[in-house]
This record gives C-alpha cells, structure tokens and sequence, in this order.
C-alpha cells in the first residue's frame, strides 16, 4: 500500500524571511470541510496581535483577490481528492519555503481516507447511481505527493499549534509540537481517567496537541491527532479491549488517520481474521 | 464562442463560473462545485450507529453541530430513545448558535463586501470598523457558544446520541446570557443596515421550501413544506426528491416534483415570518421589502433579521435552563462504545441497538439538512443518505443564473460575471456540504 514519507528532518526546512519583513502566509484549501480553516478564522484576536509581523496573501475563503507566491509558509487544508488539486498543490510547494499540513486530512488522509476499506468502485456507485467516472483520486496524505515540512494534526487543527507556528517563523525558529501523549495533559489537567473506567480511550497512544479537550469533557479520545512516537500498541489494544470489542476499536482507528503506517500492521492481522 | 473560468471567492469551498462569451457579451454561465468526493456516505456503511454523528460532523466545518445533531436525533428516532427536554433545549441553542456563528460570516465577512464596495472584511475593516466590530462579536459569540456547550467550536464533542457527556455550568450559561443581551444592539443595527442596502432588481417565480410548525419559527423540526402548498414528512420528502447527478461534479441537484427549489433563510421567512420574535419581525416590516419575495439577493438579509431571532430565541432558552431545568438534566446517558457502568459512578447506559429506518431534517443556516440512516441489528450502517441545502439549491442556482444573465445581455462582461458572483454569494453555498 501507498504510504506518505512524513514530514521531513528538521534540517532541511527553510525557516528564513525577509528580514524585517512580514510573514508571508498562505491558506490553500484542497477537498475538505473547511473547519481547519474556520480554526484558523477563529483565531481573529490573536490573528490580530499578530497583524504587524504576518501578511495572509492567500485565503480563498475570507478575501477576493488571492496572491499565488512567493510565501514564507503555507498551510494546505484537506486533501487532493481530484486531479486537478495535485497541481495546485505541486504549484504552491515551488512558491514556499515552508509547507504545513493543516490537520489530520492533510496530514494523514483524515476522515475521507477510510475510503480504503471500500471498493472505491462500489462506493462510487453507490454514492453517485449511475455516475461512476467521476473524477476521483485516492485519498492520500499530501506528502505522498510533495515534501512536507511540518505537520499540524488534529481533526479539526489545533489553534495552539497554529499559533505556535506562525509566533516560531516569525521569529526564525521551528515550532515546538507536543510529541507526548494525551495522558500527560490529562494528569496535569487532573481529569479523571476514562480508561480506568472502562471506557475505550486512545489517550496512551495519542499524540497531544489539542489540549485532550475530549477526555476533559467526558469522551474517550478518538485518536484525532494521529499516534505518538512508536505507540505500544499491543499494550494498548489488550487495556482497550476491556471496554469495548475487537470490530469496534478497529473501526475507531480506522476513523480519522487510517493511513498512519504505525497502524498498518493491526489492520492487516484484523483483515485476516475476517 | 469563448469559455472563461472564474474562481468564485468569498464562499465556503470551491467553486468556479464558467462563463461562455458570444460577440464580447456573456452567453451563458454555469456554476461547478470544484472539490472532490469525499464518499461520506459510502464510508459510514459498515460503521456503528455512534460513529454517524462524529464523522457526518465532518462534512462541513462551518455547520458541524448541525450534522451532528440531526444524525444524532435520526439515530435516536430508530433506536427509540427519548430525551430529557434540558437535553433538547441545549441542542436547539447549539443549533441557533450555529445561525450566529454562519449568518454574521457570511451576511457580514463574505456578502457584505459586495455591497460596500470592499474587497474583503479586511478592507470593509478600514472602511467601515464599527460594523465590522460588531460583526466580529456576533461571529464569535456563535463560535462561544457552541465552544460553551458542545466543548469545542468547530466539531462538537459533548453532544451524544441520548444526552450529553457533560452539562455546561449554569455560571457559563449566564454569562452566555449575558453576551447575548450585550449584543443585541448590534445585531439590531447591523440587521437594519443590510435592510437598507439596495439589492440588484431581480425577481423569479420560486418554489420556497423549508421545515415548518404551526406554534413557531421551525429549526430544530418540523414538516416540510413549500410556498407552493405542499407539505409532507420530512422522510415522505426525502423519498420524493429527486437528486440530479451532475456531469462529473460531486454534488447532486435537487428536484421537487421535476423542479428546482430554494432553502434557506428566505424559505423560512417566506413561509413563517410571522413566528418571527417580535425585534426580528419588526426589522423585516420596516426595511420596506415586501415578504414573500422572490428576489434571491434578499436572502443575506433574511440571514441577519434570523441573527436577531435566534439571539432572542437563545435568551429565552437559557432563561428556561437557568429557571432550574438544568439541575435535573442528565448527563451520559448515551453510549458511544459498549461500556461498563456502574464502578467509577459514570452513568453510562448501553444501548441496545435494534435494525430501523430513520429520518432527521434539521434547518441549517443554508437551509433544510436531512439525514437518513438503515441500521441492522447489530447496529452497523447499511443504507444512509445526507441531503444538504447547498445541493438541494443548485438546480436553483441555474436557473437564477440563467434569468439574471438574460435580463443583463447589455451589460459589460466584468460588470455581469461580478453580479453572478453576487448572485451565487446570495445563497451562502457551502461546497464542502454540497460535495460531501
Ligand atoms: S482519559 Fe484518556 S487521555 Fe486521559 S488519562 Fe485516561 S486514557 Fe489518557
Ligand atoms: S482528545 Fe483525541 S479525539 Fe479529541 S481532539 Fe484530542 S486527539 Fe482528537
């Protein structure tokens, strides 16, 4: 199977600017919902904080006349679900020095790339009667196509993180991204555990960032965020169980970042007890 | 003949015009959703009945409660389950907050510009701070709302089939409360500017459709029925609408007995302004526009004297809430996975799930959203269909489009695809929803 390198060392990213200038920032949206967007939108007070030291020269969403380059960093919403967006998406890697996925589509294919588990055909024609030459494109991460620099997950992306990256590149360094755990923001956080009681909660082997706002509220985590560095997942999977069974905790991985290579091997053994 | 394509911006999602020119004078235009297929209804069969509402919340980032909502509630109607009226209150204001949180987006950062001769809201910042101040809090109020209770702005969280996971405190909602009445004024003034807005002369005979009850303004449920007369269950629509494939577009067009429709915020004025809240109706009678119109372009400000309603309507709710309906609400009484109650003290109660048939229509911001779902016994998906407004209003679209176009054959190409653009603008079209 087809699989994204991930985003690249550290070393190669270009994190220079203008000196003196502003940042020149683009949002390019690819297939999508948007929320990742409305997360950037929603940033509008500390997006004004921020309005001397950043340009946004492209949003589609929020203004009329759009830049197409040269930019410091790009954001790419969502993924290329049509030919034509691989072009887009080649075009905006030669005009930034910096690319960030924006959320888990971008990242790992998202919600859509459960598309996967389906025959692409039959879905199709399930979905559009009649219609079936439809111009799709499997559903995969964008650095399965261009290189990636840095990668903001989440489902939708965490402002934090956005903001996070836009204060680093403004000031000439890389964004520091949490690479631990749920659990760790949860005990600071002191909630109680779901996991303990029984609830199916991909904590352990979630990658923080979000601020474990589900858990925080009652909910066990859906692993939106995609996992931690080497996750134990055998370990995990046998705790997990106590709280919900096999077919249904393969479907809570199979939801939002399918395409994560740590979660290959569980779906090819599921695949062959079925 | 020569074919221009234009990028439609200032409109969530994708889209372009193409636009055919004869003799230096536009032809014809045709509107196309340019994103993909995501399939998502191809995806949740197989799935649990809990997953619908998460991952249908995915379909569109700027209406996701409500997606979340009425797959939850079509869950609910084929599971059986009933919930607590705090429950419902608390949904409904989610709902509302929505309308707050997509109206001042659209009415005041994508469609206003238009009219005020800005670029974008950032220009119309400059130009025009106060409005734009005022906008923005209303925008983020939606947003902080929704935040308050469904635990996040974008994607719900706390929202579950059979209840909440978790109840907003009651020193939250008052400060909600609190917020709403402070921004009344400016909702009031902003939703009075945009009636006094000159909107391009343009009128075409149009089906209104939208979900309808005798005792108030219907958003949360309803009939649904048409200006034409017709009214019927939301599932007896559903299986009369006919959805029109469209030439390699991953959207679907409405049709309601072989014609196109509109949804939306002028659907549900023309059929029930006279339920609208007292401040809100009023602001309808005195712009001086004659309701039930058939002018497309009204359709922005039927969205903020709606913005002014639902802050009303949310005022009033939270009052009920905070009159001590809160305290008895209950929490978690949903099941998302199979669960172990009991130890921890988490009132979890499982579900059985049973094989059914269920239909949800909801209003969303756009228009009339329904969701319909076959689970079997297991509780796995085997049948769904999502029927967003945005789809259900292309067919409408062109046909405005086509009037709009031959009533301005005279006019400079740039001047008319501008006014197009507009045009489309009107129907706040959600790409993402359309082509899910
Ligand atoms: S609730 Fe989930 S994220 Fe929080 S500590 Fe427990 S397992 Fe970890
Ligand atoms: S808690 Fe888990 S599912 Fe929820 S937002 Fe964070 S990573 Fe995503």
């Amino acid at each position: 199977m087809k699989q994204g390198p991930g985003p690249e060392p550290e070393g190669r990213i270009d994190i220079s600017k203008n000196p003196g200038g502003k940042l020149r920032v683009g949002i390019f949206p690819l297939t999508s919902d948007a929320g990742c967007q409305l997360e950037f939108l929603n940033l509008q007070d500390d997006l004004l904080a921020l309005a001397k030291a950043v340009d946004i020269l492209h949003f589609p969403m929020a203004r009329a006349f759009n830049v197409d380059g040269p930019f410091d960093v790009v954001f790419v919403d969502g993924v290329p679900a049509r030919r034509d967006e691989l072009e887009i998406l080649r075009e905006v890697r030669r005009n930034t020095k910096v690319l960030a996925s924006l959320g888990s589509c971008s990242s790992f294919g998202g919600v859509p790339a459960a598309q996967r588990f389906h025959d692409l055909g039959d879905l199709k024609k399930y979905v559009y009667r009649g219609m079936e030459d439809l111009d799709t494109l499997e559903i995969l991460p964008i650095s399965n196509y261009v290189r990636v620099d840095l990668q903001l997950r989440g489902c939708p992306a965490s402002k934090w993180e956005i903001m996070e990256t836009l204060t680093a590149l403004i000031a000439g360094r890389l964004p520091q991204l949490k690479t631990y755990p749920q659990c760790i923001e949860c005990k600071i956080k002191e909630n109680r555990c779901l996991l303990i009681e029984g609830q199916p909660c991909l904590g352990p082997i979630t990658r923080a960032g979000c601020g474990v706002v589900c858990p925080s509220v009652g909910v066990p985590c859906d692993g939106c965020r995609g996992p931690t560095e080497e996750p134990n997942l055998t370990s995990a999977v046998e705790i997990l169980l106590r709280g919900t069974t096999y077919p249904d905790l393969i479907r809570k991985f199979q939801k939002f970042c399918s395409l994560s290579p740590e979660y290959q091997e569980m779906f090819d053994r599921w695949r062959e007890t079925q | 003949m020569k074919i221009i394509l234009e990028h439609v911006t200032r409109i969530e999602g994708h889209a372009s015009l193409s636009v055919m020119l004869a003799d230096g004078r536009v032809h014809s235009a045709r509107l196309k959703y340019e994103e993909g297929a995501r399939l998502f209804e191809g995806i949740l069969r197989g799935r649990k009945y809990f997953d619908a509402p998460t991952i249908t919340s995915r379909i569109c980032g700027v209406c996701p409660s409500v997606h979340n909502i009425t797959a939850i509630r079509a869950m609910e109607g084929i599971l059986g389950i009933q919930v607590d009226p705090v429950t419902e209150k608390l949904r409904r204001l989610m709902i509302l907050a929505q309308w707050i949180q997509s109206h001042s987006l659209h009415a005041f950062f994508l469609a206003l510009p238009d009219y005020l001769g800005a670029e974008s809201a950032i220009t119309m910042a400059r130009d025009n701070p106060e409005e734009v101040a005022s906008a923005l809090i209303l925008k983020k109020l939606g947003n902080d709302m929704v935040y308050a209770i469904g635990g996040r702005a974008v994607h719900p969280i706390t929202t579950m089939i059979g209840g909440f996971s978790n109840l907003p405190p009651a020193s939250r909602l008052a400060n909600m409360r609190q917020r709403l009445q402070a921004a009344l004024p400016e909702a009031t003034r902003l939703a009075r500017l945009t009636g006094s807005l000159d909107v391009p002369d343009f009128s075409r005979q149009t089906t209104y459709l939208a979900l309808q009850r005798p005792d108030e303004y219907a958003y949360y449920d309803g009939d649904v029925c048409s200006t034409e007369g017709y009214c019927s269950t939301p599932d007896d629509f559903c299986s009369t609408l006919r959805e029109e494939i469209k030439p390699n577009m991953a959207a679907k067009a409405g049709l309601h007995e072989g014609k196109g429709f509109f949804t939306g915020a002028l659907a549900r004025v023309n059929l029930s302004s006279e339920l609208l809240d007292e401040t809100a109706g009023s602001i309808l009678a005195d712009s001086g526009h004659a309701f039930p119109s058939n002018n497309t372009f009204l359709n922005t400000f039927c969205q903020t004297v709606e913005l002014v309603h639902a802050l009303m309507l949310s005022i009033k709710l939270i009052n009920e809430l905070l009159a001590g309906e809160l305290e008895e609400g209950k929490t978690a009484v949903g099941a998302m996975e199979v669960n172990v109650a009991g130890e921890a003290g988490v009132k979890i109660a499982a579900i059985e799930p049973r094989a059914g048939t269920g239909v949800a229509a909801t209003e969303a911001p756009r228009g009339t959203l329904y969701h319909s779902y076959t689970i079997d016994g297991e509780g796995l998906i085997t049948d769904d269909n999502i029927i967003t407004p945005t789809a259900q209003n292309l067919t409408n679209i062109e046909d405005d489009i086509d009037r709009f176009v031959d009533e301005r054959r005279d006019w400079e190409p740039t001047d008319l695809i501008q006014g197009i653009e507009r045009l489309v603008r009107a129907y706040d079209p959600c790409v993402s929803c359309a082509t899910h």
